[in-house]
């Protein structure tokens, strides 16, 4: 994952700098659209996100580029034409059409991997003015900040012309030049080093055991035509015979199917590598044989084509045989060229085909699995010439045989055996296998392995995932076989993919004892055994009050260790894996992160001075540590859900206590006369609806949405059949709790925190209000003013809230949202006011609701 | 360990009750005549210290306190015993009983304060008397006032029971108790559990078809209510953990803490098999049914009378859907009228149930309410105080203690809070409550 995000990166970076000459860079992106081509939507969606995010766009715009993405996405993958289409409009686009088309071409005899959905890909940004016009803005951006130090500098200078046409004036752009050119002086080291694994990636890389020195020793040893130092002059052959020409020649051309230079034909060493070298016959032969020699010598040069190919390759070539044999009648005098045009004219074919895909193998650099994928597709395009397919498919087979070995040994065995680095799956850890400590709960198995897509054949590419994500070692074990229709090996796939997941699945269920560990977090996070949470809120109050930063996490961690001994919680097997979190964000902003996509550079966006204003109640959590494989159910995302429910759980919790506290202090009041009782009984009576609503948002909360998420979960879990079914409920699970918790809705969330805002400044003013025999009249007076206000304010707020729920609810039927109204009013005593106070006023009441921030003005005078 | 709660036997039918409470809650927790664990019952995830705690590794003893009985399984050190003796003690007499508390108060708080240290961080009390004879009402009285003077911060509920109205009781002088008792229930303790007997006789006469209920029938009644509304407390759920969580939601108004209860099934063993088949909404139904309440209020037709607050525990396999499914055929239906002045609502907490008890209903459900109808009862222990005292009736032997020696104007303060006790009950009716108080504090003022 991380090799891609930073080719994409790499590339984009590239592409910027480039500006309005996207083709040049053709190649790079290639990759770059390559690696999203694969990607899920989420993926694309992620990717985008960190792209922009890069370019400091603004996220709008990355969401609509998301869904061009993912619609473009699907658009490829269902049509040539587009391809085409999108060529012509990147031509029009284009500021040198030829120059495009030429690449394009280029990279198309390439065989280059993915290039049509890439065209699709890139039209599609050039017809998007905006994101263009964003891209190329912000491409601007970056270089006048940073300089760019990772493409060469001629390119940036054109870039900073091209761009000058436009928008710079010329002095601008001279400075702009000096300063890139010293920039990238002072920069050339790593942008050296830079390009040096540009080229490296292009390059195949030379691993394993070395050829042997003497191929390279002696070059005779696989007849490729080497030069022969010394000539004889030899005379025209035309003055020789006519037979005794033929004779001659014949023997000419079979030393040249072997690879050595005849007497009569010259060769001359082709240009590049993988091109046939080219023949010339004595210009004296007679004409009929000579024509004749032309349509054989082709043969010898895809031999010779073979031979090379062979020979980089360092392989066992066997096309020896033919010419043996054709060797052995010559020498009985009974071959003549005629017959030996007959001989050689089916295999003619064949080599010419070999020869044909021996080239694209070597022009394209192919490697390891994409041999593999270049083999199968001509073979499936080859469907129809019996004897060719057939060749192709022995050819494809034997090649295919130690990928295969090698896919077998992974599926069955779990090891990588891939010393060539041409297998699809690459192990990111190998080495430090042991090391298996806290990285475990993240997503480290899923970071451990991934794929490698170019080196995934192409008729594996549909089982790519199964393929990894399979993890537990299989006992029987089969032969696989590549066959073009792939049946057999899905099949086999399939299989041990579903062994595997089933045995992870009893490992998890019957081993690990998943359930247990799942009711154990339920007993914490989400306060299901709810003395420990007592207990643990008492031990913890003093130590959690102080703000955040000071409070000592080593005395919190005893005193949860006290409250897990002393709870019911003490029964529980797992309790010791229960820690504490301080975690330094609102539950708020907590939110907002696990809703958009987290990366780590996000954490540098978040406030600092937030941290100031948090108590520790505020930022109280839990964390719980896990170990594989229960880390695969329980991973940190999870965990981040649950934490996010636990700390709101545990605030209302917390708000609850100070209001029964208040109940406490509150109760003297009834041995008072009752003249001086009643000065309170606004008071009480705004506790009351405190509680009221504190209490019944806790009863929905847990009784209506996690004991009735749970209980479906635990229906489900019965009859789960793999890993992915237990990972799939439990998010529902999950996800199910957050959304009817109201903690996807950051505007629901946001009036709830109010709303227990409120409540806490009531609890903290009657707490600190002195008690009824020193009051004087001024003092209860103002008393009563204060309990006023911050009834119209908690009142101004509820109904605010029951009606966004309301609204909510009509909108799109939540069913379980609305719940809450029905327990928060369930004797219609908000309903009724409301609509008597709409009837009697006004505006002014609604103005009322919004008059002066009591608590904040009460906090700012007492804490 | 949290939220111990100490409990405080008084009198005769006090330590009955009590002794009814403490057999059945060792038979929940598995806990032996003998004070050790069952060998059923050693792996529990209930909470015994809450009213248990363990003398050494075997041993689980009550935290409670007996005044005047002697049963086996207590500690004795906390059993005291009035030396008077002969005629119960107080002999039914509440002035008795309460001078009494004044003499022996040092042992008995003694005991109490001894108790009190003994727990990590005690919640509160809860005392089991009667309000009608001598010891529970007038020892009772005194204890739950010196009880806020010594632990003002601590929660101080009773399970009170009211005397039988349908016999002619043989303690003469029993409104004269009632009432001064009522006062003390009034103004010192924060929450009273109305445990009465009239309804209680009627249930077993007319619900469990026994006709001649005896005192430990009724009393398991009692004793069955006493444990299912600590329940929560005991198997620690979601909600309700502890004391003040259980009782703060039901009380709005210091004064308005007398709790009516309700129980159902109501059934002896012959009905068993019909009502198996019991719903949530079945037993919420029924919950709101008067004549399931251990309370006879005489209906009122002057008055419209309501709930303050209603909280269930249900106990049983409970689909949790069903809970808000039945909430809301209730709130459609109105079957419960609720105060105008304040949001209130049925809370509906539930709650596991002991393993170790094998009950034959699938669902059974508790309700704790406060409903201003309560004040029916108080207003019929007015009647019953006015006939008497118009008559001057039995009052010299209240006479003969300090209390009452110069004045009876204890009886008459008594009387006062009790009458605004009842008024306010009546306010709690109107949507103006909340400033019933202050128009009656401004009139007061004028005068």
């Amino acid at each position: 994952m991380w090799q891609q995000r930073h080719c994409c990166d790499l590339e984009w970076r590239v592409k910027l700098s480039a500006g309005g000459d996207q083709f040049t860079f053709c190649l790079q992106e290639n990759k770059a659209a390559d690696s999203l081509a694969i990607m899920s939507e989420f993926k694309i969606h992620h990717h985008v996100s960190e792209l922009f995010a890069l370019l400091g766009i603004r996220a709008d715009a990355a969401e609509r580029y998301t869904e061009t993405l993912s619609e473009s996405v699907e658009r490829f993958i269902n049509t040539q034409v587009s391809a085409s289409s999108a060529v012509r409009i990147l031509a029009e686009n284009a500021p040198n059409p030829q120059a495009f088309l030429n690449k394009y071409d280029e990279l198309k005899s390439r065989n280059v991997r993915d290039l049509d959905p890439l065209v699709v890909f890139l039209s599609g940004l050039v017809e998007d003015e905006t994101v263009r016009k964003a891209v190329e803005g912000s491409s601007k951006l970056r270089l006048q900040e940073e300089g760019m130090t990772l493409t060469t500098v001629p390119s940036i200078v054109s870039d900073i012309e091209h761009a000058a046409e436009t928008k710079l004036s010329k002095d601008q752009l001279n400075e702009l030049r000096d300063r890139l050119l010293r920039e990238s002086q002072v920069m050339h080291a790593p942008s050296e080093a830079l390009r040096s694994v540009e080229r490296g990636e292009k390059r195949t890389v030379r691993l394993g055991p070395p050829t042997p020195t003497w191929l390279d020793n002696r070059p005779y040893l696989s007849l490729d035509f080497v030069k022969l130092e010394h000539r004889q002059a030899i005379g025209a052959l035309g003055d020789v015979a006519s037979t005794s020409q033929e004779h001659q020649l014949i023997e000419d051309v079979l030393s040249v199917m072997m690879g050595v230079e005849g007497m009569y034909i010259t060769v001359q060493p082709p240009a590049k590598h993988y091109d046939a070298p080219e023949f010339t016959v004595d210009p004296s032969v007679e004409p009929s044989l000579s024509t004749l020699v032309s349509r054989i010598l082709p043969l010898c040069g895809y031999y010779s084509q073979l031979i090379r190919f062979v020979e980089n390759k360092s392989c066992y070539h066997h096309g020896l045989l033919l010419v043996t044999q054709l060797e052995e009648q010559h020498q009985h005098w009974a071959l003549t060229l005629h017959k030996l045009y007959f001989y050689v004219e089916k295999t003619m074919a064949v080599m010419d085909m070999l020869a044909c895909v021996t080239r694209v193998i070597s022009k394209s650099e192919a490697h390891g699995g994409a041999v593999l994928s270049i083999l199968h597709d001509r073979t499936v395009s080859l469907t129809g010439c019996g004897q060719l397919q057939h060749v192709m498919v022995f050819l494809t087979q034997s090649a295919a045989v130690p990928y295969m070995n090698m896919l077998a040994k992974w599926l069955y065995r779990g090891i990588i055996n891939d010393p060539y680095n041409e297998f699809m799956v690459v192990d990111r850890e190998s080495g430090n296998e042991e090391n298996e400590d806290e990285d475990l709960a993240d997503d480290y198995w899923e970071k451990r392995y991934s794929t490698i897509p170019h080196n995934i054949p192409t008729f594996l590419q549909a089982h790519a995932n199964v393929i990894l994500h399979r993890s537990v070692v299989c006992p029987d074990q089969e032969e696989l076989v590549y066959s073009v229709r792939g049946c057999s090996y899905a099949e086999v796939i399939e299989r041990t993919y579903n062994f595997a997941s089933k045995r992870l699945l009893e490992l998890l269920m019957k081993e690990k004892d998943l359930m247990g560990r799942l009711r154990s977090v339920k007993h914490y996070f989400l306060l299901d055994q709810g003395d420990f949470v007592v207990q643990l809120m008492s031990l913890c109050e003093d130590e959690l009050s102080k703000n955040i930063d000071d409070v000592v996490p080593t005395r919190l961690e005893s005193l949860l260790e006290l409250a897990l001994r002393t709870s019911t919680a003490n029964y529980d097997l797992y309790k010791d894996d229960i820690e504490c979190d301080l975690q330094p964000i609102t539950l708020m902003n907590q939110m907002l992160r696990i809703l958009s996509i987290e990366t780590e550079d996000e954490r540098d966006y978040y406030p600092q001075d937030e941290r100031l204003q948090l108590t520790g109640l505020q930022g109280f959590s839990l964390g719980y540590r896990v170990t594989w494989p229960v880390s695969l159910v329980l991973d940190r995302k999870t965990i981040a859900c649950y934490q996010m429910i636990f700390r709101h759980l545990f605030y209302c919790k917390h708000v609850e206590k100070l209001l029964c506290r208040v109940w406490v202090s509150n109760k003297v009041a009834k041995s008072f006369p009752l003249s001086a009782s009643r000065t309170y009984t606004a008071a009480f009576a705004l506790r009351q609806r405190m509680l009221n609503f504190i209490q019944n948002i806790e009863y929905y909360m847990m009784f209506e949405v996690i004991e009735r998420n749970w209980q479906t979960f635990i229906n489900k879990m019965q009859k789960v059949e793999n890993v992915d079914e237990v990972l799939a409920f439990h998010n529902d699970f999950l996800s199910g709790c957050l959304k009817d918790c109201m903690l996807t809705s950051p505007e629901l969330l946001r009036m709830i925190s109010k709303l227990t805002s409120i409540c806490v400044s009531f609890a903290n003013f009657i707490e600190e209000s002195p008690e009824p025999a020193a009051t004087t009249h001024e003092d209860s007076q103002s008393f009563e003013q204060t309990i006023s206000r911050f009834e119209l304010q908690f009142s101004g707020m509820i109904y605010t809230l029951m009606e966004r729920i309301s609204e909510m609810g009509r909108d799109n039927y939540n069913d379980a949202l609305v719940n809450v109204i029905y327990r928060l009013d369930f004797n219609m005593y908000y309903a009724k006011k409301h609509e008597h106070l709409r009837m009697a006023t006004s505006p002014e009441a609604s103005l009322e609701y919004n008059s002066g921030p009591v608590s904040a003005e009460y906090d700012s005078q007492h804490t | 360990m949290p939220c111990e709660i100490i409990t405080l036997q008084l009198g005769q039918c006090g330590n009955q009750i009590g002794f009814e409470f403490w057999k059945k809650l060792c038979s929940e927790h598995g806990i032996s005549p003998e004070g050790t664990l069952e060998d059923y019952a050693t792996e529990g995830t209930d909470r015994k210290d809450v009213f248990f705690y363990q003398a050494d590794d075997e041993h689980y003893i009550p935290r409670s306190v007996l005044l005047d009985l002697e049963p086996r399984l207590y500690n004795p050190e906390n059993i005291y015993m009035s030396k008077q003796g002969g005629g119960g003690g107080a002999g039914n007499n509440w002035a008795s009983g309460y001078s009494q508390g004044e003499r022996i108060y040092d042992e008995v708080f003694d005991i109490i304060d001894r108790e009190a240290d003994g727990s990590d961080s005690l919640e509160g009390f809860v005392l089991c008397h009667s309000i009608a004879g001598g010891t529970g009402s007038g020892l009772g009285s005194y204890i739950l006032e010196r009880l806020n003077d010594r632990f003002p911060k601590k929660l101080v509920q009773t399970y009170s029971v009211f005397p039988n109205q349908d016999e002619i009781s043989d303690v003469v002088v029993q409104p004269y108790n009632s009432l001064l008792t009522l006062r003390r229930l009034t103004q010192s303790a924060d929450c009273v559990v109305v445990l009465d007997n009239t309804a209680l006789n009627r249930i077993a006469t007319d619900r469990l078809h026994l006709s001649n209920p005896s005192f430990s029938q009724i009393n398991s009644l009692v004793s069955n209510i006493m444990s299912v509304s600590t329940a929560t407390l005991r198997y620690p759920s979601y909600m309700n953990n502890d004391l003040i969580g259980l009782i703060a939601p039901l009380i709005p108004t210091p004064r308005l803490h007398f709790l009516m209860t309700g129980y159902t099934p109501l059934t002896t063993d012959q009905e068993v098999a019909s009502v198996r088949k019991t719903t949530v909404l079945d037993v919420m139904r029924r919950l709101l049914q008067p004549k399931n309440m251990m309370v006879s209020a005489p209906l009122d037709r002057n008055t419209q009378h309501c709930y303050i607050s209603i909280l269930n525990i249900i106990q049983g396999e409970v689909d949790p859907t069903q809970v808000h499914k039945s909430l809301q055929r209730i709130r459609e239906r109105k079957m419960a009228q609720f105060i105008p002045w304040g949001p209130a609502s049925i809370q509906v907490a539930l709650s596991k149930k002991s393993p170790y008890i094998q009950s034959a209903h699938r669902v059974s459900g508790l309700m704790l309410a406060n409903h201003t109808n309560i004040s029916a009862l108080f207003e019929r222990t007015l009647k019953q105080y006015d006939k008497l005292r118009k008559r001057e009736a039995f009052l010299e032997q209240f006479r003969k203690e300090n209390m009452f020696a110069e004045n009876l104007d204890e009886l008459d303060d008594s009387r006062e809070v009790v009458q605004h006790l009842v008024e306010e009950y009546v306010a709690a009716t109107t949507p103006d409550y909340l400033s019933w108080g202050l128009n009656q504090a401004s009139t007061e003022s004028q005068s």
